[in-house]
């Protein structure tokens, strides 16, 4: 009998340390900086266990029931602590008070264990031997846990699984042990009852936790995903890498926390500097809310269309407090309007007419994603347009792809916009390229102000963004229609071959 | 209360149930939704079959009357109201106009019941360049006279594709693994096919033009259509079963039937008769739409829309002092009208003609006997996905190597949005292993499991594992899918005979008398007709 209750402490101070290592890894993977993670994570667990070592002093009767009850609560939470942590990340307000909450009820539960054992053991055995026994089962099994984890658990059965099954020992260890001491505890067939259902609960969480979430990504990125999802339209992930945060829509990298602000003010700023008037704009694609928030920064604008097809992708940076912090919260901003629609639909049916318009939509791929750079596309563009109306559309590299890059623009030509190209460097992407489009002659409007905290751009740096060294010229007079698809022909080339 | 027994019993054996069944893979095969298409069969059978009792009701007016309202049919009307004529109307015995330019519409997309596409037109036929300008679906013409074509309205790329040897090619024309000599002999065939294809007769007019009403009237060539083109091939020495296939596929998908069916002019015509000059787009693009031609037919009943009365089965057309008169069955109100009028077009098929016909007006019901007319099987899919193919994107048209079937088309390949998920296909194939009547009777006994094992295993050879995708399929059957340009058709005295107008009153409009059954020679069809009506006026 002494010996299973010294199997115990061993099995719940490894149960225990694992959720501890689980939280502390899943806070570091989701947030970054994993130093300052695991030392709060620590510091709270270790102060959360004196914390239930306190209060195991207000239990004063059925020691053995209680201590029964608490290993079933603490293989619930702790089993399922992981998992809630994971799909909460999303839809949280404030995210580490949950983390730390979890924690907290984690350490309290586990604290309050080796007390209770300790006074349950009191009377059976000599005070010296107990002492002795209990923090040397205690250790080993921390030992084990600290080995465990990093060594077999994470690599083998990933960190949901991992929870959930020390969660699963944990209850099973309460199931026996309300069998073996049926003689002793009151009300038994409650507490088998309990342990069983909970028990089922998790084996549900360990069978299905790949539906919950899929790691399976993460060996393909070589960062961590912090989120991902799928939509009708695409696959979304999110993953970090100590500060950078990045964006990939099915497997196309989208944005990189570190030098996206490069991009974004390429995208914007160089369109407001020639445009005549900027008080309505829209933008299409653009669902992180990064082109939003610099449009945003003029205090002249004063309504801001966007249209993007996924509404996982725009709820998502509307939501996230992570992400919400990279955009400036743009999207919940009164001045813009968020259109979950297809562009080519949605221009189809409004009757609006826009100062700026900015095209952002991910590379010209694939077919489907290719009707969005042609003759017609444009064409319907047009319509949505004043002639001093100004425009921009992200038109992939002009390094890696000329002939694509340049296809873009002959086919803004045939649809009867002038334009003027431009590139800019963004470490994450590369050499990159856009076009400003407009149906008149497109001046530099020197009275335009810009906003006075950008980064990157500037009046100046516009005239060498505008030079186009050699290497990024190639002649072709291809112009990318829906019954040719051109542009995807030569983007698939350039890029393979790159 | 359970026992601790029971309970744990209960307890181990949900564990173990939730762990089984998460072990064994799946079936993953959810009932499929099948269904046949609602035709027209049942009020068909009924002209076929004994002719109901029927008691005469209200007598009506009108200045011309036609029956049918395919695209012969909307055709002569279209070209009735352009000029002036607006006392007129067409019956349609089915639901909808559009015969087998029909669509439906399901949750993804909308798609056709049969007819799918349209060629670039020919310099030669104005009418129908009119026709499609007046539409919006020729924009304008250029500084040479070549129609510029609305861009949402052509094939968008990628077009076709063949599944050969393992692996999709670009493209219908076999080429993956295949010899030298082979390819050889591909090229070979379409330089032979140039030769017909710039042949003009004394009269200036070309062999071979679309429509064939438009054709030289000389008869260099008359030779062709004695033989079938298999035979004539054979002749010409071309061999390579590749090139063979290719040939018969392109017969079967126009005409219902191979080329050991068709006659040596079909064959030719099929591919020395096109010879567009498009402003804007390759000569071989076609004009295409979600819903197949039922776009055209939409457009016809915008137009139309007063002039068409469905649901209504015309049982006898006769001559009674001076006037046609119909007698019209509408199962919309259960009412049979007297029609009277004085020309009247019939725009169904001869065979359809025989039997409405009055005996008394002598119209050649023997040889209505020649025609044969091949069954088709028409089966739209909703797929919840396929999967991606990196090497070979989903293209408008896809095509296995010798299979039983024509391929599929994807019914959204037109749609300018972004793919959802979610994929509706429509699978093409004549029934043609045995005779015509043969295979009408088979397709009248089989039932629906019959045609959905059929129709899995067509797209299974293209597309291992897709059953477990399917969703839902409709499965229409053509019985009378297309004229077969048997050898001695289009050249015999049959058309003739069976286009001649009975009594200045009575005219005739129908593909089955082109002996090609394509939008092209239907809208001739309805124009030569309506014009004929149009003549006597003057």
């Amino acid at each position: 009998m002494q010996y299973l209750l010294f199997f115990t402490i061993f099995v719940i101070s490894t149960c225990g340390l694992i959720y501890e290592l689980v939280a502390g890894t899943l806070s570091s993977y989701l947030l970054g900086d994993s130093v300052t993670q695991f030392s709060t994570v620590i510091g709270v667990y270790l102060f959360s266990m004196g914390i239930g070592a306190f209060l195991s002093k207000y239990i004063k009767k059925n020691l053995l029931a209680t201590f029964i009850q608490i290993e079933i609560i603490t293989g619930l939470i702790g089993g399922f602590s992981s998992i809630i942590l994971f799909v909460c990340f999303n839809y949280v307000e404030s995210f580490r008070f949950l983390l730390y909450f979890i924690v907290l009820l984690t350490g309290t539960l586990v604290g309050l264990e080796i007390p209770l054992i300790m006074r349950i053991l009191n009377n059976r055995i000599e005070f010296k031997d107990l002492v002795s026994k209990v923090f040397t089962f205690d250790y080993i099994g921390a030992l084990l846990a600290s080995l465990l984890f990093p060594l077999i658990m994470v690599p083998f059965l990933g960190l949901i699984r991992t929870s959930v099954l020390f969660g699963m020992m944990n209850v099973s260890l309460a199931i026996y042990l309300s069998y073996y001491f049926k003689s002793e505890i009151r009300r038994q067939a409650l507490l088998v009852v309990q342990g069983f259902v909970v028990l089922l609960l998790l084996l549900m969480g360990f069978v299905y936790s790949n539906e919950i979430m899929s790691f399976s990504e993460s060996h393909m990125f070589g960062e961590n995903i912090i989120y991902s999802t799928s939509s009708p339209y695409q696959r979304i992930v999110i993953t970090r890498k100590k500060s950078d945060i990045r964006l990939y829509l099915n497997n196309n990298l989208q944005f990189s926390s570190q030098d996206e602000y490069r991009y974004h003010e390429a995208l914007v700023h160089p369109m407001t500097a020639f445009a005549k008037k900027s008080s309505s704009v829209l933008i299409l694609g653009g669902g992180d809310g990064m082109a939003a928030r610099e449009v945003l920064k003029y205090p002249g604008v004063e309504k801001i269309t966007l249209v993007d097809l996924d509404k996982k992708l725009t709820e998502l940076f509307s939501a996230n407090h992570v992400l919400t912090q990279l955009n400036h919260n743009s999207f919940t901003n009164p001045k813009l309007e968020i259109i979950n629609a297809d562009a080519f639909e949605w221009l189809k049916s409004t009757k609006n007419t826009y100062d700026l318009v900015i095209v952002d939509f991910p590379d010209p791929s694939g077919y489907s994603v290719g009707k969005l750079y042609t003759t017609t596309f444009y064409h319907f563009l047009k319509k949505v347009m004043n002639p001093n109306s100004v425009g921009v559309v992200q038109s992939t590299s002009p390094l890696v792809a000329p002939l694509s890059y340049w296809c873009v623009n002959n086919t803004l030509k045939a649809t009867g916009f002038n334009t003027l190209p431009y590139h800019v460097y963004v470490p994450s992407f590369g050499e990159w390229g856009f076009f400003l489009f407009s149906e008149n002659q497109l001046s530099n409007n020197a009275t335009a102000q810009l906003p006075s905290q950008l980064r990157y751009f500037t009046r100046n740096e516009f005239t060498q963004m505008s030079s186009f060294p050699a290497d990024m010229v190639k002649n072709t007079t291809d112009v990318q229609r829906l019954d040719n698809q051109v542009l995807v022909e030569h983007f698939e080339k350039e890029w393979s071959e790159y | 209360m359970l026992s601790r027994r029971k309970f744990l019993r209960y307890t181990l054996s949900g564990l173990a149930g939730i762990t089984l069944t998460k072990c064994i893979p799946a079936k993953n095969s959810p009932e499929i939704n099948i269904r046949f298409k609602p035709d027209n069969s049942g009020r068909a059978h009924q002209l076929r079959d004994a002719k109901q009792p029927f008691k005469t009701g209200e007598t009506i007016y009108k200045e011309v009357v036609i029956v049918g309202a395919g695209i012969s049919g909307l055709s002569a009307g279209y070209n009735l109201k352009n000029k002036g004529i607006h006392n007129f109307t067409i019956y349609e015995l089915g639901e909808k106009a559009g015969g087998n330019s029909g669509s439906g519409k399901n949750a993804l997309s909308e798609y056709p019941h049969g007819a799918h596409y349209l060629t670039m037109p020919n310099p030669a036929n104005k009418e129908l360049m009119a026709f499609l300008n007046e539409l919006g679906i020729i924009k304008s013409f250029d500084e040479k006279g070549r129609p510029v074509f609305n861009e949402t309205d052509l094939c968008f790329d990628p077009e076709e594709r063949l599944y050969i040897r393992g692996v999709f090619q670009e493209g219908l024309v076999p080429e993956y693994g295949l010899s030298k000599e082979e390819k050889l002999e591909t090229k070979l065939f379409f330089d032979w096919i140039k030769i017909f294809k710039e042949k003009k007769g004394s009269d200036g007019k070309y062999f071979f033009e679309m429509p064939c009403a438009l054709a030289s009237t000389d008869k260099d060539f008359d030779f062709l259509d004695k033989i079938t083109f298999e035979k004539y091939l054979a002749q010409n020495n071309f061999t390579s079963p590749h090139l063979l296939w290719y040939l018969n596929y392109c017969c079967r998908d126009d005409y219902g039937g191979g080329i050991a069916r068709v006659s040596a002019w079909a064959g030719i015509n099929y591919f020395a008769s096109h010879r567009a000059e498009p402003a804007n787009t390759d000569a071989s693009r076609i004009l295409t739409w979600p819903e197949g031609n039922g776009y055209l037919v939409k457009l016809f009943e915008n137009k139309l829309s007063n002039h068409i009365t469905t649901s209504c089965m015309v049982e006898s057309v006769s001559i009674v002092n001076d006037n046609v008169e119909l007698l019209v069955k509408n199962f919309a109100n259960n009412t049979i009208t007297r029609v009277l009028c004085k020309q009247c077009v019939l725009a169904v098929p001869p065979f359809v003609v025989a039997k409405i016909l009055s005996p008394q007006l002598n119209y050649p019901v023997e040889l209505t006997k020649q025609l044969e007319h091949s069954p088709w099987l028409v089966a739209t899919v909703m797929l919840s996905h396929l999967d991606a193919n990196k090497q070979s994107p989903l293209c408008w048209d896809n095509v296995a190597f010798q299979s039983k079937s024509l391929g599929y088309i994807n019914n959204q390949h037109q749609h300018l949005k972004q793919l959802k998920e979610g994929l509706c296909i429509t699978l093409y194939m004549p029934l043609d292993e045995e005779s015509a009547v043969a295979e009408r009777k088979k397709a009248r006994e089989k039932d629906l499991n019959y045609w959905k094992d059929m129709v899995l295993t067509q797209l299974e050879e293209m597309h291992a594992g897709i059953t477990k995708n399917v969703i839902d399929i409709e499965i229409g059957i053509w019985g009378h899918g297309m004229i077969l340009p048997k050898p001695g058709l289009t050249k015999g005295d049959t058309r003739e005979l069976l286009s001649q107008p009975i009594q200045n009153k009575l005219f005739f409009a129908h593909t089955d008398l082109s002996a090609y059954s394509v939008f092209e020679e239907a809208f001739d069809q309805g124009l030569r007709a309506s014009q004929k009506i149009l003549e006597l006026r003057t």
